[in-house]
């Protein structure tokens, strides 16, 4: 089920909340959390139900575990083999779903064998799960956490809005949202600010993702078939996925927020205007912001992180990326993809390093940074997409007018440019860089905590003049943009943060 | 002040959705509803391609007497000036990724739309496929036999259709008027058909079968019961009817081979001789349907595929479910009669089994010609993820 499916918008949702805030007027609060549980297994189970007995497996024997180093150390132990058999079993699921057949084909072909596996289906969400439960119990080793009630820590880990796609939580972040005894007390301010965050999000994925998407998947469909692609092909390509994928994920963590909002559930902000970022450090600060803090927290600083000196803190931090890019997908563009961000990473602190921030103050130089970064950031998407390496350096030489096509003039670039594909891409541009992102727009209501605030950008004039409230006119807006997304929305697609 | 700002929001949002449903209702682009229907203003329709709505409007607004029904084989194949129509008036029905039963809406439309006297089904075992539900645009169509609350609701509060109520609005503005000059003829993207090489196309389209339609394939009943009833009510209506099975590339049958669906394609084959055998016995006339099979080797289905680095354009084939029109017309010259190189031939029970005993010998003899081409089928095959098996 799909946040931008009709039975999910007409019918799941709407019954959802009502079965949710029916029970908490009511008084009966436990009963509706699971509610919200029994929901959330059922939009996980939607897509195959198969896969149900394995998140309640996960859940169970996270929670098990938990509990059982909490009494541990009440009994004076550590608890750090039981947390060693956490992890190895939830990497352990993870690695058979997600990387089994990945880890056989290169057997092979390094072997020569034909060691054969049958295929194995990516459960739904299961790379977001599973860290999010690792994360559980290294915080309830670390005694950052404890858990008791087994209702809230399913809500914890199923909670329908974040599930599938983030952003990861927390427990610290979660659980006293679940115990505020004002949970399940309706509040219409939070069922419209919600509904509003929700609203900007499926337009983002509907209006701006879906129709910009059909543009990268000719070229690179193009490029998988083995054809080459021209100069401004290519470009065109690269540049629709890059505001493709930026939409999509935008449009998808607006969505998640919107949807915790609704139900009086805060969650982390994920996501926040990337491509206005100067540096590859401050685009890893505001893209999959939650991953980017779980690779930090849980992999970064246990590895030692930049207290180790300066070439193991390199080290480090192509590591992590390489497992960042590995945690999104099982193949070897992946890990280019990641390894690429790692080296961007290390230049970019060697840079700083050497010249301090100082440059990022001139007007001039923030834009050069910034496009900089941008082209660093769609060169690295290129091996995301791509279906193979080849595919990927098959689009890298049509950027490079390898494959020819270069526009010598004007008119032979007008002759060779799709002009709609132009005029779009032209227009996200200007959002990504320009416009105000959801959470400035939203900001006098949607409720961030204190880290998050200091993340929102500062105010611009024309944020300031943009600004959400409650009056005529913003509904007024609100409901022509919600018109256009539900005209163009009965085609629903899948999020690409869904495959991983 | 949250109440009044969720009322200006709700009734905002429902107001702007009712004006275009209330407009594209009016125009109708799609002619779904047909309220209105004036000269200057939304008579002639256009539709941006050849889609199941388009071809709809064609059947109702013009005048045909030959219906060609089919998939996109038979839409990008079989064209409707050639001397096997001459003297009449034929439109080609056929519809890209078409079900047997959509088959069958657009027969029961035509005939409620026009008089046939002549219909013309090209038979692909992907239209009989259980789990194959057609495309979405059917359920907009005026083919669907009804319409859900929910397609209603798709189609008036559509941006598509605003776009397509915006030219409808503008073509008749500017004075055109209904139009019967296109007859249904198209040519789909079907996958790679812009490469630059035909090998590519080729490889493109055995994939797509190798892991979409074959694995797993199943005949469904409903699909021959659909087929059956199709060539029924035609035959009830005094419609001479010429059922034919697709001519595939060589190197198709032998996916097939490879992927052991021979079997699923003889039952078939068996199943629609019995269905249209069964009809002519009903009505009394042997040749009412005739029941035509091009899928054997021959001339055409074993034309030599070009290698990956030529761009040379073959004889008679776009890709390998994809034949052109000259092997169409060949096809279509050997159903009306006219002399040709007659590269099928007429199935009934008398001849069925001998036909796919040939066949059988032609596909070993195929495979000692052609090794390399069945060792790129066995090599793509291991690829697709169907072959791969337990070993934990």
């Amino acid at each position: 089920m799909l946040f931008n499916s009709e039975i999910f918008l007409f019918l799941f949702l709407p019954l959802t909340l009502l079965v949710f805030y029916l029970l908490g007027h009511f008084g009966k609060i436990k009963l509706a959390l699971a509610s919200l549980v029994i929901a959330s297994l059922l939009y996980y189970g939607w897509w195959k139900p198969i896969y149900l007995p394995l998140i309640l497996g996960s859940m169970t024997v996270n929670y098990v575990l938990g509990y059982l180093i909490q009494k541990l150390q009440r009994s004076g132990a550590t608890g750090k083999a039981t947390l060693v058999v956490g992890i190895v079993f939830n990497l352990g699921l993870l690695g058979y779903f997600k990387y089994a057949n990945f880890f056989v084909d290169n057997l092979n072909a390094l072997s020569g064998d034909d060691w054969k596996l049958a295929p194995i289906l990516l459960p739904l969400a299961i790379s977001f799960f599973t860290f999010q439960q690792i994360a559980y119990l290294v915080d309830v080793h670390q005694k950052k956490a404890q858990e008791v009630d087994l209702l809230r820590y399913a809500l914890f880990v199923t909670f329908f809005p974040q599930l599938i796609a983030g952003p990861i939580v927390h427990h610290s972040e979660m659980m006293p949202q679940f115990a505020n005894k004002n949970i399940g007390r309706f509040q219409l301010a939070n069922l419209i600010t919600g509904g509003m965050i929700f609203a900007i999000g499926l337009f983002k994925k509907v209006v701006l993702a879906d129709n910009i998407a059909p543009y990268a998947t000719a070229v690179f469909n193009a490029s998988a078939e083995g054809n080459s692609v021209p100069f401004v092909d290519a470009w065109t390509g690269v540049l629709a996925y890059t505001f493709q994928i930026y939409f999509d994920f935008s449009g998808y963590s607006d969505m998640a927020i919107g949807l915790g909002r609704m139900v009086g559930i805060c969650l982390p902000l994920n996501f926040n205007s990337p491509y206005k970022a100067t540096g590859i450090i401050d685009f890893w600060r505001r893209w999959h912001m939650t991953l980017s803090r779980f690779l930090r927290d849980y992999l970064y600083i246990p590895l030692g992180g930049n207290r180790m000196g300066p070439s193991r803190r390199y080290v480090n931090m192509i590591t992590v990326m390489l497992l960042g890019g590995l945690w999104h997908g099982a193949g070897w563009n992946f890990v280019i993809w990641g390894a690429l961000h790692g080296v961007y990473l290390g230049v970019n602190h060697a840079w700083r390093s050497w010249r301090g921030d100082k440059i990022s103050h001139g007007a001039w130089a923030r834009g050069g940074s910034r496009l900089l970064t941008f082209l660093a950031v769609i060169l690295a998407w290129v091996f995301f997409r791509a279906s193979s390496i080849d595919s990927a350096l098959n689009i890298i030489s049509g950027m490079l007018g390898m494959s020819g096509g270069i526009p010598l003039t004007p008119a032979d670039l007008l002759a060779a440019v799709d002009r709609e594909a132009a005029v779009l891409i032209a227009v996200l541009v200007g959002i990504a860089w320009y416009a105000p992102n959801t959470q400035q727009f939203m900001r006098d209501y949607i409720n961030l905590d204190s880290a998050d605030k200091y993340r929102v950008d500062k105010s611009t004039p024309l944020t300031r003049w943009l600004r959400w409230s409650p009056s005529l006119r913003s509904s007024i807006a609100l409901a022509l943009l919600t018109a256009i997304t539900v005209m163009s929305l009965w085609q629903p697609s899948e999020f690409i943060y869904y495959q991983f | 002040m949250w109440r009044r700002y969720g009322l200006f929001y709700i009734g905002a949002l429902l107001c702007l959705c009712a004006v275009v449903a209330v407009v594209n209702g009016t125009i109708d682009p799609h002619g779904r509803l047909l309220i209105v229907d004036r000269e200057g203003f939304n008579q002639a329709k256009i539709s941006p391609d050849n889609n199941r709505s388009g071809k709809a409007r064609h059947l109702r607004q013009c005048t045909y007497d030959t219906l060609i029904l089919g998939t996109s084989r038979t839409e990008s194949g079989i064209r409707v000036e050639q001397p096997a129509f001459e003297g009449s008036r034929a439109y080609n029905g056929a519809l890209k990724a078409a079900t047997m039963y959509e088959m069958r809406r657009v027969a029961d439309y035509a005939l409620a739309n026009q008089a046939l006297q002549t219909a013309v089904i090209g038979l692909d075992l992907s239209s009989f496929n259980a789990k194959d539900q057609g495309l979405d645009d059917f359920d907009e169509s005026p083919f669907a036999d009804s319409i859900a609350l929910g397609a209603w609701v798709r189609y008036l509060v559509s941006w598509k259709t605003l776009k397509h109520s915006w030219y409808t609005w503008k073509w008749n503005y500017d004075g055109n008027t209904v139009t019967c000059k296109d007859r249904g003829e198209h040519t789909p993207r079907v996958g790679a058909q812009a490469s630059p090489n035909v090998r590519t196309a080729f490889d493109f389209v055995l994939k797509r079968y190798a892991s979409g339609q074959y694995p797993d394939f199943t005949l469904g009943e409903q699909h021959l019961a659909d087929f059956a009833a199709t060539i029924n009510t035609l035959a009830d209506a005094d419609v001479q009817v010429y059922a034919f099975i697709s001519p595939m590339h060589a190197t198709h049958l032998e996916l097939m081979r490879e992927m052991g669906m021979l079997d699923k394609f003889d039952n078939w084959r068996r199943k629609l001789l019995s269905i249209v055998e069964a009809t002519n016995k009903r009505v009394g006339n042997n040749n009412t349907v005739q029941l035509w099979d091009f899928s054997g080797y021959n001339k055409i289905t074993t034309e030599t595929v070009p290698n990956p680095l030529e761009s040379a354009v073959m004889q008679w084939y776009r890709d390998s479910a994809h034949y052109n029109h000259d092997a169409g017309d060949i096809l279509m010259s050997q159903v009306f009669g006219i002399p040709s190189p007659e590269p099928g031939i007429r199935l009934t029970s008398a001849n069925i089994d001998a036909v796919i005993a040939a066949e059988r010998a032609q596909s070993d003899a195929y495979r000692a010609a052609n090794p390399s081409e069945i060792k790129r089928l066995q090599e793509m095959l291991l690829g697709a993820p169907y072959k791969i098996k337990w070993s934990f």
